[in-house]
């Protein structure tokens, strides 16, 4: 199990400090052994479409993880910016991601 | 050594399913029907490009049509399995492992090859659609392109289509129809998108020393590249980096640019994969790719996609960079009946998978 609420378990190298998803078992960049870490959830909109009353948007969050996942946006949104990872669901065929927008003042990423 | 492309054949790109195996060797059965000069006992290789999973392919097919190859296997690379495959051929012409292969590269309308279930970074957003609604906004965001300008392309390539007896056909559609057709997403309509179906194409690569090799057409130049296998690490989502590194090696390779290339088929997933290919490939401007293939539909010109492309023609993953490649073989021979550009002498190939996410391009020169 690599999603835990809304803790997102992914593959960690103690040697560079990247992150990986898919989680593998030797990172990409250093051929180290890979360790799971937690993952903070806060990121950044690299682009975005949107698919009837919701959005979908690839976001990357902290240590080069990337991710495609539906955004929680009462307004269209902008590539760059913040959003916060809050929801995972896993099931049986794999991971579906959540994202919300983060209000400017809470911006600190 | 040099690699020429001798013949080709294939089926009809139909919406019922079939055993993959017979798909297949209906498409290397036309190809020597078509060239009785083309002895099976010279071909010393069979490939087979697909997505299909089944077992032993290229062995089942050299049976099926009574070859006993030197060399035989399987190429699979997702959408562009077809255009690896071919590569491959080239490869093994022109290292003088074998002096004739045959390239046979087929899928199925229910074959299991549409999702990468590996790519789990996509979430939810699995098929493909979510990555060309991506590719699409961003595209459009970029450059300003209305959305009548991009519903162009998908109209020239069903137009040109009409000319294509392989085609999955329906019928030709205007601009107007595309942009009514039914909403896929806020960014994709129905007829933006290619379709899988079933079909398969096959080519003949010699080293052009063979009987039924007069009439061939050199390979010039081939590049490939491959930048990941996740849609969300690419490098831009409104360019084509891999098509770009392909294109730049297969013209080094050639000694050309892209101003020399007369036709060209390219990959047309989703209607913004064309202008998006076009620029990577150096035969528009950035951002003006839209703009070229809209102006093409307006005057009839079938410089781009002249079988309809993938989105016109079908999309049988595996058989399409063969299918291609076999369009391009039959306009720089002069033999592409409606379909033909005046006088083309010099054609691209380019094909890719899963966003471009890796690319390969292929020249020939008549």
């Amino acid at each position: 199990m690599f999603v835990d609420d809304a803790i997102l378990q992914v593959a960690g190298c103690p040697g560079c400090g990247r992150a990986m998803w898919p989680p593998v078992r030797h990172c990409p960049h250093c051929l180290h052994r890979t360790v799971r870490r937690d993952m903070a959830g806060r990121g950044r909109i690299l682009e975005y479409a949107q698919d009837g009353s919701r959005y979908l948007c690839v976001a990357e969050f902290e240590g080069g993880v990337r991710l495609m996942c539906a955004l929680d946006a009462d307004a269209a949104p902008t590539v760059g910016q913040a959003v916060r990872l809050e929801r995972m669901e896993e099931d049986g065929s794999g991971c579906r991601f959540f994202a919300g927008v983060v209000a400017e003042e809470q911006d600190d990423a | 050594m040099k690699a020429s492309i001798a013949a080709c054949g294939g089926t009809d790109f139909v919406t019922e399913d079939a055993p993959i195996q017979d798909v297949l060797a209906e498409a290397a059965r036309d190809l020597f029907e078509r060239n009785p000069a083309v002895s099976r006992d010279q071909v010393d290789a069979v490939l087979v490009s697909t997505n299909d999973g089944g077992r032993y392919l290229s062995a089942i097919l050299a049976e099926m049509c009574g070859i006993r190859p030197r060399i035989s296997h399987t190429v699979e690379n997702l959408c562009s399995s077809g255009a690896s495959s071919i590569i491959s051929g080239i490869s093994y012409v022109m290292s003088g492992l074998a002096r004739s292969v045959l390239v046979v590269g087929g899928d199925r309308l229910a074959g299991p090859g549409r999702v990468l279930d590996w790519d789990t970074a996509r979430g939810e957003f699995v098929r493909p659609i979510f990555w060309g609604s991506i590719l699409t906004s961003s595209y459009r965001r970029r450059f300003g392109i209305a959305p009548e300008v991009l519903a162009a392309v998908p109209a020239k390539n069903y137009r040109n289509a009409q000319d294509n007896p392989h085609a999955c056909r329906g019928r030709a559609y205007t601009v107007l129809e595309v942009l009514e057709s039914r909403r896929v997403t806020d960014d994709l309509r129905l007829l933006e998108c290619s379709r899988t179906c079933t079909g398969a194409s096959a080519v003949l690569i010699t080293d052009g020393t063979l009987p039924g090799s007069q009439d061939a057409v050199g390979v010039a130049g081939i590049g490939q590249q491959t930048d990941s296998a996740s849609f969300v690490k690419s490098g831009s989502f409104c360019e084509m980096p891999t098509v770009a590194a392909s294109a730049r090696a297969a013209y080094a390779s050639a000694g050309i640019g892209p101003s020399d290339v007369d036709v060209a088929e390219v990959h047309d997933a989703f209607a913004v994969c064309e202008p998006m290919a076009l620029e990577a490939l150096g035969i528009a401007e950035a951002g003006r790719g839209a703009h070229l293939s809209e102006e093409m539909y307006g005057t009839g010109d079938r410089m781009i996609n002249p079988r309809g492309g993938i989105i016109g023609s079908g999309h049988p993953l595996g058989a399409t960079g063969v299918a291609q490649t076999a369009e391009i073989f039959c306009q720089l021979q002069a033999g592409a009946g409606r379909r033909q550009v005046p006088g083309a002498r010099i054609g691209l190939v380019q094909n890719m998978s899963a966003a471009a996410t890796s690319s390969s391009v292929i020249i020939l020169e008549a």
